[in-house]
């Protein structure tokens, strides 16, 4: 079985990157013969190709690290017969909607010693009501609710934080469903003492349009494969918000949450790496989360994020300086890397592709895309088959790169622009439709 | 015919490229005369909450003013 799986992961990988390759040299191939005179061309055209090493040279190191990372962990299980208490935080904000679904799903877990805590945020609708009404019948041993005047969702996960009872804390949203089996899955690597915490697999549950099912496919392509490469070395960029456990005595000497960035969980993450702590991947740990349904809600989730990264990066940056610190120096050039250097190669080739064309080569720009193209549909199926998601994903590899890719790394641009300028922004919750 | 075929496969691409990057400017643009908007509201008295640098309350005791 483990052989199988294996090989078929090693096939759809290879068959991508060898595809992908011979694109490249297709494209080299064509622009020696074109014989382009133009100095400027020729650098547009140059540039083009190396961009599109750059990321061939990415999805090979992603693949070959996540490849390594997954076999080790099938090699050699993680197992543990010692199940330590654990607490769900989950903070509430307006979630009047979905938190009865979503306490009575946290309530059902496969998981002998565990309680839920919901923090609500200040609702100002039912959010409370609703979850004290699940308190008075299920007791205060398997369910706490707590109320604060509205403070944000940092706030709120630290009131979780100081009154759980156990030492490992899962935090997740309050429109997030969680595998019943998830928590056994994230508790096994804390037999490790270094462990500090630990990121769970999140999958877009809403795949009602074309938008979200272009998000699940960034999930499984463009996170949890970043993730998965990340756990190969111990390091992380970003622990979930919907699924993330940690240890509770670590994140105390951190300070908790705090609410100097708009990304609360990437700052976390980058806090804890920089206090010296180990994280790792579960890809078993499953949290089902709604994805954003239209462009509009889409554009100020992705500006919300691309801004919250970006200052928890800043703000850390006097780290980088730490000399002999390898991990720590990963975890920023990836961070840094994913985050800026790849929207700028994206959002460039565009402009590398009008000057193509314009200068009578539009053969290369379509090569390009391709190329791209090909890449992703190849990355694409060894996620499906790595994660035992959906095959029909991988059809939008298609949209992937040709749209979505450019509208959200355009979002990201203005967002970094807005950040350096330090344009004032309101939290921008995004819309819920209770799909969960 | 083939190069016909590679011609218009080409300008779609472009087209499209360009196109999305037009549509995310655009959401942009709309983005920051709403947010304009809700900021002018807010200085109105409308209650929005904004995002201010601040140390961390994790010590600090919370205004939990109820609980079940």
């Amino acid at each position: 079985m483990l052989r199988r799986f294996v090989g078929i992961l090693s096939i759809t990988g290879l068959l991508g990157l060898a595809l992908a390759v011979v694109v490249a040299g297709h494209f080299s191939t064509i622009f020696n013969r074109l014989e382009v005179t133009d100095r400027f061309l020729e650098v547009a055209a140059t540039s083009l190709l190396l961009f599109l090493l750059i990321l061939i040279l990415r999805y090979l190191s992603l693949l070959c690290f996540s490849f390594i990372e997954k076999y080790r962990t099938m090699k050699s299980p993680v197992e543990t017969t010692e199940y330590p208490p654990v607490t769900l935080i989950m903070p509430a904000y307006n979630e009047g909607l979905v938190i009865e679904s979503s306490i009575r799903s946290a309530l059902s877990l496969n998981y002998p010693d565990y309680e839920v805590i919901v923090v609500d945020d200040g609702s100002s609708d039912d959010t409370y009501e609703k979850a004290c009404a699940i308190a008075a019948q299920v007791g205060r041993r398997k369910l706490r609710v707590f109320t604060q005047p509205n403070g944000g969702k940092a706030t709120a996960l630290n009131t979780g934080i100081r009154y759980a009872r156990g030492e490992l804390v899962l935090c997740t949203d309050s429109d997030s469903r969680l595998d019943r089996d998830a928590v056994r899955h994230m508790v096994k690597h804390f037999a490790d003492p270094g462990m500090t915490a630990v990121a769970g697999n999140v999958r877009v549950v809403n795949r009602r349009n074309t938008l979200t099912r272009l998000q699940a496919l960034e999930y499984i392509e463009g996170l949890n494969l970043v993730r998965a490469a990340q756990s190969l070395f111990g390091v992380m960029t970003v622990i979930p918000g919907p699924i993330g456990m940690f240890r509770k005595s670590a994140v105390e000497a951190l300070g908790g949450y705090l609410f100097d960035t708009f990304a609360e969980d990437c700052d976390l993450t980058l806090r804890l790496m920089v206090a010296g702590g180990r994280i790792r991947y579960e890809p078993d740990a499953i949290a089902f989360t709604e994805a954003p349904e239209n462009t509009k809600a889409l554009f100020r989730q992705r500006y919300r994020w691309g801004r919250g990264i970006l200052q928890a990066l800043i703000k850390q940056r006097q780290e980088l300086w730490r000399p002999w610190n390898v991990r720590l120096w990963l975890t920023f050039a990836s961070l840094a890397f994913e985050s800026i250097v790849l929207p700028t190669i994206n959002l460039f080739g565009v402009v590398l592709l009008i000057i193509t064309t314009l200068g009578g080569i539009s053969s290369l720009g379509l090569l390009w895309w391709a190329g791209l193209t090909a890449l992703d549909a190849s990355v694409a199926l060894y996620c499906v088959a790595r994660e035992r998601e959906q095959l029909p994903l991988i059809v939008q590899s298609v949209a992937y790169r040709l749209v979505y890719v450019l509208f959200v790394d355009t979002i990201r641009f203005f967002a970094w622009v807005d950040e350096m300028f330090d344009v004032r922004m309101s939290w921008m919750r995004v819309a819920r439709h209770g799909r969960i | 015919m083939d190069l016909e075929l590679y011609s218009i496969m080409a300008a779609t691409v472009l087209i499209t490229s360009v196109g999305t990057v037009i549509f995310a400017i655009l959401a942009y643009v709309m983005f920051r005369i709403q947010e304009g908007r809700a900021a002018r509201a807010s200085a109105d008295g409308g209650a929005r909450p904004v995002l201010h640098a601040s140390k961390s309350q994790f010590f600090k005791p919370y205004d939990v003013s109820k609980t079940a």
